[in-house]
């Protein structure tokens, strides 16, 4: 008698499809990334432009007092031309010494075009979004820089992004690198170094490379004063400002470049529980971003972003669940609760996924100075274990919220990472 | 029901009739029927009087059928065959011998001596009408008053110890394409009826794992229960050799099994009803069959054949009918409305019907016959056996031992449970998705491999490159 495959191997086909296809689609954007990684070693992004366009950098800062201070001062050591910098802290409704350190750095650089708007309660506090919109609406510059409040961005950071801006008339917005600077805090920073390297290399250099795409990252871009006028400032529903802006350039017809010579760092999560909650936002808001460009699936305009609505829906629908029922048939399959019939050998495949996904990060830390050492290795094999589980976590913990808040129709709350 | 109408029949002899006419026209004009009594038996046997009596394989007598002008013509020949078949069901064997070909050994062993065509025939003059020390009897009929006359004059001499031999009844053509359900309503009918028969099954030797063959021998196991005896019926396709087609040109098995040979097929189909707990007791099939070279190897290997149809008019070679030896069942003629073919009294009989014949006609014929005083004997009380390679089928005294010892199927056991077992052991059982699916991993494989050392050799590469980046 043939072996008839029953549901559990349904399921488990599914898993392993889904789970292979990003697979496959990632192995693609890392050869991309790769490809772009060594386009950036021949690239001259120093040269000078003739006239330098006024840059106001936006830094919103709600309760920053840890970091407000070095991140000010980074931006004020920034190598770009005095007069054509503004720099605007947004102080959105703090209730800490944020307000006195800045005016304690306005006082002590009085030459660097420091603007400080402190909003309350009212005018003010309505998450990241808010705040960028406040600080774009008393801005005068033609190209807007946005940095987080923990960000240390490097002193030609800011002119790397500009340069590239304005040589390309087509990019809408140009990102840089985000670094992590508390790398060796931790075993949770060591693997959120290594994801954000993998995620920029792979992920945003790949796309950026094969299909001309990328998402802003919240920090260290700039972006054309023109295209936030014409969008009306930031959607202050979205709680993933940063992607939702990414989409609405993108339909402008503009792209959006990954350069990474531009670097910043900033200050990552130290412990698992503010990890959580600031990954669950983001998995909130990127549902929110994805379900209100969904319809753009179909629209024969949109073309050249499927890619990207494509690829965020497999990771966020297709990649969760069967990420999610692979490890629940592995638990029942532990238990003897379960058994599948699928033909083949499934472990040796398992093993090879396991090992591409190794592979891939390994890459990517290569093409970071002293990031490809054994030890960094040793923490991605671990990571498949440990981080990426947790992942998973996150990922229900933002569609629970998600649902939860659309059921019970609430406001999107902002949540401010905790400082360290 | 009946298979082939009496003016087919002839239209189709007399076909033949001018080619063998030709073959034999340097022969001699002189021919007859004989009937040689068998020296060593192949057949076990038989013990009971009841039981001999409803067991036509008991006898061990011989007759020799001789012939001389008689097969010079298309009526001639069919009064030879006519005769032979009467004289096939009370003798285990018969010889057709042409007058002036027999041996005073043939003459001497035989019990019974029939000399057709009637008192013109030359070679009369040559059978000397005793042998001293034989038992055997001289029967000169005459053909001169026609077909019936020498039918009636031969039904008569057989019929002269009294002896009455059983009429059984049989089902042609049992296949798996049949209505299963219509098929066992038909077995319970006649077993509530007490009417046991022969069922003669469709030679089956490929496919025969599939779920609805194992249907198919559920049916037939299931018949057995009611009292039906099996018989190995003619290969699916079959028809008797013909002067003017290819020979092989009715198997419409070749190109599906390994071999053509109908001997081979047979016993493949044999094994497969063995195995199922079906046991077939002998060979059913048109009378042309005895007369087929062909035919004549698979013959050998049982001891009983049943006709299931009227002759078909084949005769090729009535060297081949001569030579085999067993139980003969001829099939019950319609003689009322031919006006010959009557089997004398001595003579077994069947009666044939179709098994896919619609249920309520099935009923109502078998309902007329019992009412005008038929009745069937069970088969199963004759004595038979079939063989193929070391495997021995025996009937006896209503006995049926396989291999030596008493017959009795087991339920074949239950496959392994494949789904406890790793998808790797179960090999060849996969379904199509899986067997797309296992394919579909080894691609991926395949694919991952080269993937993996591509990467590998991108990283060692960008770790080069990193260091001389950071060492300018």
């Amino acid at each position: 008698m043939e072996q008839q495959l029953g549901v559990v191997d349904y399921l488990f086909l599914y898993c392993m499809i889904c789970i292979w296809i990003m697979l496959l689609i990632n192995i693609v954007l890392t050869a991309g990334g790769y490809r772009y990684y060594l386009k950036t070693l021949q690239m001259r992004v120093d040269e000078p432009l003739d006239e330098y366009p006024s840059v106001s950098v936006l830094i919103p800062a709600h309760n920053e007092e840890k970091v407000i201070g070095q991140t000010v001062s980074a931006l004020m050591a920034l190598d770009y031309p005095a007069d054509k910098l503004e720099i605007i802290v947004i102080n959105d409704n703090s209730s800490d010494a944020t307000g006195d350190i800045l005016a304690e750095l306005q006082q002590s650089r009085p030459d660097i075009n420091l603007r400080v708007l402190t909003t309350d309660a009212v005018t003010g506090g309505k998450g990241k979004s808010g705040a960028l919109n406040n600080g774009y609406a008393i801005s005068k510059g033609e190209i807007l820089a946005v940095y987080d409040a923990d960000n240390t961005p490097e002193r030609s950071a800011l002119k790397i992004l500009v340069h590239t801006l304005v040589r390309n008339d087509r990019l809408g917005a140009v990102i840089g690198k985000f670094r992590t600077r508390n790398t060796s805090k931790n075993w949770l920073t060591r693997f959120i170094n290594i994801e954000t390297l993998g995620f920029q290399w792979m992920v945003q250099a790949g796309r950026w490379q094969l299909f001309g795409l990328c998402t802003i990252p919240g920090t260290n871009f700039v972006v054309r004063r023109s295209l936030i006028e014409r969008m009306g400032g930031w959607d202050t529903r979205a709680i993933a400002e940063d992607t939702e802006i990414s989409f609405r350039i993108y339909r402008f017809g503009y792209k959006i470049q990954y350069m990474p010579l531009s670097v910043t760092w900033e200050q990552e999560p130290e412990t698992v529980p503010v990890w959580i909650k600031q990954r669950s936002r983001w998995v909130k808001g990127n549902i929110y971003v994805l379900l209100k460009n969904i319809k753009l699936l179909f629209t024969r305009e949109s073309k050249h972003i499927r890619f990207d609505l494509l690829y965020f829906c497999s990771v966020y629908f297709l990649f969760l669940s069967s990420a999610l029922l692979s490890d629940a048939i592995f638990l029942l399959g532990i238990l003897g609760l379960v058994e599948y019939k699928i033909a083949g050998n499934t472990l040796l495949l398992w093993m090879m996924a396991f090992l591409v996904f190794v592979l891939e990060m390994a890459i990517a830390l290569s093409m970071e100075k002293g990031q490809s050492r054994p030890r960094n290795i040793g923490y991605v094999a671990i990571m498949y274990f440990t981080y990426c589980q947790m992942w998973l976590v996150v990922a229900v913990n933002g569609f629970y919220q998600f649902i939860r808040d659309a059921i019970l129709r609430r406001e999107a709350r902002w949540y401010k990472t905790e400082r360290f | 029901m009946f298979r082939l109408s009496k003016w087919k029949r002839w239209a189709r002899t007399s076909g033949i009739g001018v080619v063998v006419g030709m073959m034999l026209a340097g022969a001699s004009p002189v021919f007859g029927y004989s009937v040689v009594k068998p020296s060593q038996s192949p057949l076990p046997a038989s013990g009971a009087q009841q039981q001999q009596a409803a067991a036509p394989s008991s006898r061990s007598d011989e007759a020799l059928l001789v012939y001389g002008r008689e097969w010079l013509t298309q009526e001639g020949r069919e009064r030879l065959t006519e005769l032979y078949r009467m004289l096939r069901g009370t003798h285990s064997k018969v010889s057709l011998v042409r007058g002036g070909d027999f041996t005073e050994g043939q003459l001497r062993d035989a019990e019974l001596i029939v000399a057709a065509g009637g008192a013109g025939e030359e070679f009369l003059k040559s059978l000397p009408s005793s042998l001293p020390g034989s038992g055997r009897q001289l029967l000169a009929l005459t053909t001169e008053q026609g077909f019936a006359a020498a039918e009636a004059q031969l039904a008569a001499a057989l019929d002269e110890n009294g002896k009455s031999s059983p009429e059984f009844f049989m089902l042609t053509d049992v296949n798996p394409f049949l209505d299963m359900d219509e098929l066992m309503s038909k077995g319970k009918w006649l077993h509530e009826r007490g009417i046991p028969f022969w069922m003669e099954l469709r030679p089956i030797f490929i496919n025969t794992e599939t779920e609805s063959m194992q249907r198919y021998y559920d049916a037939v196991r299931k018949l057995q229960e009611y009292g039906g005896l099996a018989l190995l019926g003619t290969l699916g396709g079959w028809t008797p050799p013909d002067e003017w087609e290819s020979f092989r040109a009715g198997y419409e098995v070749t190109g599906a099994t390994n071999s053509d040979e109908p001997e081979q097929l047979s016993g493949q189909a044999w094994l497969a009803y063995v195995q199922q707990g079906i046991y077939p007791a002998g060979f059913s099939g048109p009378p042309d069959l005895m007369f087929d070279r062909e035919w004549e190897k698979v013959l050998r290997h049982g001891s009983l054949f049943v006709e299931q149809s009227e002759w078909q008019g084949y005769t090729r070679d009535n060297e081949s009918g001569s030579g085999w030896e067993g139980t003969y069942v001829p099939f019950e003629d319609q003689a009322e409305q031919r006006g010959h073919g009557l089997l004398p009294d001595a003579s077994p009989a069947v009666l044939a019907l179709s098994a896919s014949m619609p249920e309520e006609s099935f009923r109502n014929l078998l309902n007329d016959k019992l009412r005008s005083g038929s009745a069937y004997a069970d088969p199963a009380l004759t004595d038979s056996f079939l063989h193929w390679n070391d495997r021995q089928l025996v009937r006896r005294q209503g006995v049926l031992t396989l291999d030596g010892v008493p017959a009795v199927w087991q339920p074949p056991e239950p496959p392994p449970d494949t789904s406890s077992l790793p998808p790797e052991t179960a090999g060849d059982q996969l379904s199509t998705v899986n067997k797309g699916i296992k394919m579909t991993m080894s691609v991926l494989f395949v694919v991952s491999v080269l993937v993996v050392g591509f990467f590998v050799a991108a990283f060692v590469v960008g770790r080069q490159i990193n260091r001389r980046k950071h060492l300018r």
